[in-house]
């Protein structure tokens, strides 16, 4: 038996006009978990500003969305420049109003063994995925000026327990996560709530090398045994930003269907990383 | 919750469910019943010290979704705690939940129904002194849900935690701490402010309802960032016994 399928996506579950007035930034917006997540924030009535870098897609996206009835606008950002990062804040709260909900999706992944993994390869990771959730929260504080917010990190159960062939994402977003107990800590009496979602594998078009016919055996090896569903993400990302999460700060919730908790008292043979033949799935 | 409705899921989203608490004395319990009552679930409460096959039987039909929720906090210091103390709150906390969840198991495991199982307790990752058993009951029964998640995941069997920080109307041995030493037990906190029944009840509901499907083994905490609080100062540190409820000193204890 697998896990019950969700309600349908056009459900919301929270109150359809709980964001109205609200502007939701959401970086990495123009696919995969950044993308469910703006839908669902914008079917609680917030506009929603897709930020990253390929603008074309991010219009196509927010095109898509408004067809829908939802509220979306597309703006060019790349999250590892910290001025760019104030330019894309500002042109955001110029065209559609103050920002009060962030959503950090931006980020790059790919499979490599460590010692194969090159200075610009480590950079490329970590900087989108670490220093652009910094900048991003940063920037997002100060043009708060005092107004409550709530922020939700995009973060994988490799925070705690590494992914072999993954070293690059898996430091940087076990460094997100760490930053989302210090923000929470720090900023919790001016009224901003910094959470972690932490989501299990969800595959979707954005992924390099994704086959919609693969999807589903991926998702046999997952207790749940079926896939991970967008609307699923969203949900859980527009409560933790919600007034029912108003005393949820500096924590991580996991959504992932059981799957970092596969464990066994004898587990199956253990093939090294460097005899695989597909590195992340051995 | 000022403008909107008081519960994260929609009106009915219970309607047609049966959902059994294993505690219906505590603020949050009352709380969590008329929740899932107001949102058309069928509400049982087990009777204190009652087993799980006595309560199963005695409702005489399916329930769908179990609550462990009992609570305690039993502020002292361990030494002073009698094993037999000891033990019987170990039953009361993780015992009754182990108890109730297999039982639970057994009986959807033959209908074939799958079913979805909250776990009520406390912050305790990094241990509680003061409150040692209580705390290490809480981190027992999160553990438990993270093995029953994956070991009932193909009977479509959800395992979840709710773990709380301070809770407002509890009978909670931090508020007359709070008392004693002048402060209000909100100003403890990142937030400011101590959690709410509401709280606990909205993180709940979504967990136990069809939108919360994929949830299993999540722990859900609801503390305001209370358990964030480490820095590189604050007060000298003393033993914590030295500062709980009107305890008198070691030395007079000894020779009573």
């Amino acid at each position: 038996m697998s896990f019950s399928e969700p309600p349908a996506a056009a459900d919301p579950m929270l109150p359809a006009d709980m964001f109205a007035g609200q502007v939701a930034l959401i970086t990495g917006g123009g696919s995969g978990t950044g993308l469910a997540m703006a839908e669902a924030f914008a079917r609680c009535g917030a506009t929603v500003a897709l930020v990253g870098r390929d603008i074309e897609r991010l219009t196509q996206v927010s095109e898509r969305l408004g067809r829908q009835g939802l509220s979306a606008v597309p703006i060019a950002l790349d999250v590892r420049e910290p001025e760019r990062v104030c330019d894309g804040f500002e042109r955001v709260e110029q065209t559609v109003g103050p920002i009060t909900i962030l959503a950090n999706n931006a980020g790059a992944n790919f499979p490599l063994l460590a010692e194969r993994i090159s200075p610009n390869a480590w950079r490329a990771v970590t900087r989108i995925a670490l220093d652009g959730t910094f900048f991003c929260c940063q920037e997002f504080f100060r043009r708060l000026d005092g107004r409550p917010g709530a922020i939700v990190n995009n973060l994988a159960s490799y925070v705690w327990l590494g992914l072999p062939g993954d070293a690059h994402a898996a430091a940087a977003k076990a460094g997100q996560m760490n930053l989302t107990l210090t923000l929470a800590a720090e900023w919790g009496r001016l009224g901003v709530r910094v959470n972690g979602l932490v989501i299990g594998n969800y595959p979707h078009a954005g992924i390099p090398g994704y086959d919609p016919d693969k999807a589903g055996p991926r998702a046999i090896s997952i207790p749940a045994r079926r896939p991970l569903r967008a609307q699923e993400i969203g949900r859980a990302a527009a409560f933790l930003c919600s007034p029912y999460a108003r005393h949820i700060t500096g924590t991580n919730l996991v959504i992932d269907g059981g799957d970092w908790l596969r464990r066994d008292v004898l587990k199956p043979v253990f093939v090294s990383p460097c005899d695989r033949e597909n590195l992340w799935m051995g | 919750m000022t403008g909107y409705r008081p519960y994260p899921v929609p009106d009915g989203s219970f309607a047609g469910q049966t959902i059994l608490l294993t505690d219906g004395d505590d603020p949050v319990s009352r709380g969590l019943a008329a929740a899932f009552a107001a949102l058309g679930g069928d509400v049982f409460v087990a009777a204190e010290g009652e087993t799980a096959v006595s309560a199963f039987d005695r409702f005489e039909r399916p329930i769908d979704i179990l609550v462990n929720c009992r609570w305690q906090r039993t502020l002292g210091p361990a030494e002073d705690m009698p094993p037999a103390q000891a033990q019987s709150e170990m039953h009361q906390l993780f015992g009754t939940a182990f108890d109730y969840s297999t039982e639970f198991a057994r009986r959807r495991q033959r209908a074939q129904l799958g079913g979805s199982i909250l776990m009520l307790t406390e912050t305790a990752d990094l241990g509680m002194p003061g409150l040692s058993v209580s705390a290490a009951a809480s981190a027992a029964i999160q553990n438990l849900a993270r093995s029953l998640a994956v070991e009932w995941a193909a009977d479509n069997i959800r395992c979840n935690v709710v773990a709380c920080g301070m809770i407002e109307g509890r009978d909670d041995p931090a508020f007359a701490l709070a008392a004693q030493r002048g402060i209000a037990p909100g100003d403890t906190v990142p937030t400011g402010q101590i959690g709410t029944v509401a709280d606990v009840v909205a993180a709940a509901l979504y967990l136990c309802s069809a939108y919360g499907a994929y949830f299993s083994g999540s722990t859900m905490t609801i503390d305001g960032g209370e358990n964030l609080r480490h820095s590189l100062g604050g007060p000298p540190f003393s033993a914590p016994r030295t500062r709980m409820l009107n305890r008198q000193p070691r030395e007079v204890r000894a020779r009573q």
